[in-house]
């Protein structure tokens, strides 16, 4: 860890929403905006922009990517969705205007991990509880909840997958009313 | 095609074998898996850092008490946030949901006196449902009337987040100065007395020097301050300037306890460091104040602040006595 390309995936993710957003625009899909995601972050790891030169905006060449990515995407799918071309148009309002939102809930961290791990199922909430929180070992935990060390580092993997989620995949621009994750919620919910 | 989900799988398998077993277990397999794919890899970073901050669930551990495998389990369904166990409903009360407070709160009027001592931190809901968060050693004074809201700063830092309304504007006095707001989010810090900084979140404030004048309505504004902008004001000058993001975030560590440095100088840093805490730290040998540190920290932590110094710059800590820590280069 530590590489050019590695940095800029961190710093990516503090706009996942945004990129979220973005790609859900051209794919209107959950599932494939996981898939076309991840797509973005692996040619972020091995992103040359320019030589050597530092990027001046991370976020920015996510979001170039990100499109990349979605259109690659596009180009071997049949049907295009018919709404698309209006939404381009709106498409660079994303870029900048979300930002303040971000710095709002960056310090309110700590409340949205305690959220995420409240709404774990059981076992999971527990053992996550008992690593995070009291700092107990893997082995630990096996033996305070009577379960396999397997079976701890299995509910683990859950929690920091869901953790990852509700700290990266959040909503943007809660504020805007016309905003993009606003629309996409209510799509979501119409479907 | 190895669908996203399947390798985000593997990628929490790895970091967890890996937290279970140690980072050098099955080194050589991990590194092929990590190389197979740069989607694994960026599944595996993405992850990884997550699990990092998921590190702050710490400071929700009650002090002294046993180990509660239910700390964060809440209470009843469908009530969500009624009987909460009190870590979780600090947690939510960040977010703006408690606001319960308030209403006996109102009942009281008058000036009611809100402080916190070095180390402190503290959370209150007015009663205009507007919340405060006071930072260390800080101490606020409230009075709510007909025609305006009033809080005056005496000393220390604290963020406002104002409800919104416009016949009542929320005021903050601090050191001769005023801030007015009517439903926006701003964190004010006076030091020492004097040097004051704004820096807005939300909206905007209009800031206001009213040093000397009874009637503060009569007295136009110095500056309108924005969100994303900061306000520095001396005795003699304001400065207003842009905040980038990452900086007004590091800015707000503090509302979660922690200190963040990026390019501090160590004089600074344990300036910081002290407004936390009892025991000092105390620069003996000039020639480390100006070393730039980075990080973040938790404030009430001095051993793992100055653990860093010595591993990162060479810096030795040496107890004077009880209450201060002397810093030197190793020669």
């Amino acid at each position: 860890v530590g590489s050019l390309g590695d940095q800029y995936l961190l710093e990516a993710l503090e706009s996942e929403g945004v990129l979220r957003a973005c790609l859900f625009r051209y794919v209107r899909n959950v599932a494939d905006v996981d898939e076309l995601l991840q797509e973005t972050y692996a040619r972020l790891l091995v992103a040359n922009p320019g030589g050597a030169g530092e990027v001046r905006s991370v976020r920015a060449l996510a979001l170039t990517i990100a499109r990349n990515v979605a259109l690659d995407w596009l180009r071997h799918r049949d049907v295009v969705p018919m709404d698309l071309v209006s939404d381009l148009a709106a498409l660079d309002v994303l870029d900048e205007k979300a930002q303040v939102e971000e710095i709002v809930n960056s310090h309110q961290e700590l409340a949205l991990l305690a959220q995420v791990v409240a709404e774990l199922p059981n076992r999971c909430r527990q053992a996550f509880t008992l690593r995070r929180v009291y700092g107990l070992s893997q082995r630990e935990i096996a033996e305070q909840l009577g379960i396999s060390e397997t079976t701890v580092e299995q509910l683990l993997a859950r929690a920091v997958r869901r953790c990852a989620e509700g700290l990266f995949a959040r909503e943007v621009a809660a504020d805007h009313p016309h905003s993009m994750s606003q629309r996409l919620r209510k799509r979501l919910k119409t479907r | 095609m190895t669908h996203a989900a399947d390798i985000e799988a593997q990628a929490a398998a790895w970091l967890m074998r890996r937290d279970a077993a140690g980072e050098h277990a099955e080194m050589a397999e991990f590194a092929a898996w990590l190389a197979a794919d740069s989607r694994h890899r960026a599944a595996y970073l993405r992850l990884a850092a997550a699990w990092e901050r998921s590190d702050r669930l710490r400071r929700l551990r009650p002090e002294g008490s046993a180990v509660d495998v239910d700390l964060l389990k809440p209470a009843a369904v469908g009530r969500a946030s009624v009987g909460w166990r009190w870590p979780l409903a600090a947690a939510a009360s960040l977010l703006g949901l408690a606001t319960a407070a308030a209403w006996w709160m109102g009942l009281l009027g008058g000036v009611q006196t809100y402080r916190t001592d070095v180390g402190g931190l503290s959370r209150v809901v007015l009663a205009d449902g507007s919340a405060v968060t006071l930072n260390t050693d800080t101490e606020l004074r409230v009075r709510f009337g007909a025609a305006r809201r009033q809080v005056e700063l005496l000393h220390g830092e604290a963020h406002f987040t104002v409800s919104h309304d416009t016949r009542r504007p929320f005021e903050v006095h601090a050191g001769g100065r005023l801030v007015r707001a009517v439903g926006t989010a701003f964190d004010v810090r006076l030091d020492r007395g004097e040097l004051m900084e704004v820096m807005v979140t939300e909206g905007r404030v209009a800031f206001i020097d009213v040093s000397g004048f009874a009637n503060t309505d009569a007295r136009a504004p110095l500056a309108t301050i924005s969100a994303g902008e900061t306000a520095i004001a001396t005795s003699s000058k304001l400065t207003v300037r842009p905040v980038s993001a990452t900086e007004a975030s590091r800015h707000l560590a503090w509302e979660v306890g922690e200190l963040s440095f990026q390019g501090e100088t160590l004089a600074e840093a344990v300036d910081e460091f002290n407004r936390y805490n009892r025991r000092k730290l105390k620069i003996e040998d000039p020639a480390i104040a100006s070393v730039q540190i980075g990080g973040n920290f938790q404030a009430l932590d001095i051993d793992s602040f100055v653990g860093a110094l010595g591993r990162s710059f060479s810096i030795t800590a040496a107890n004077a006595d009880d209450d201060t820590v002397i810093l030197t280069g190793r020669r």
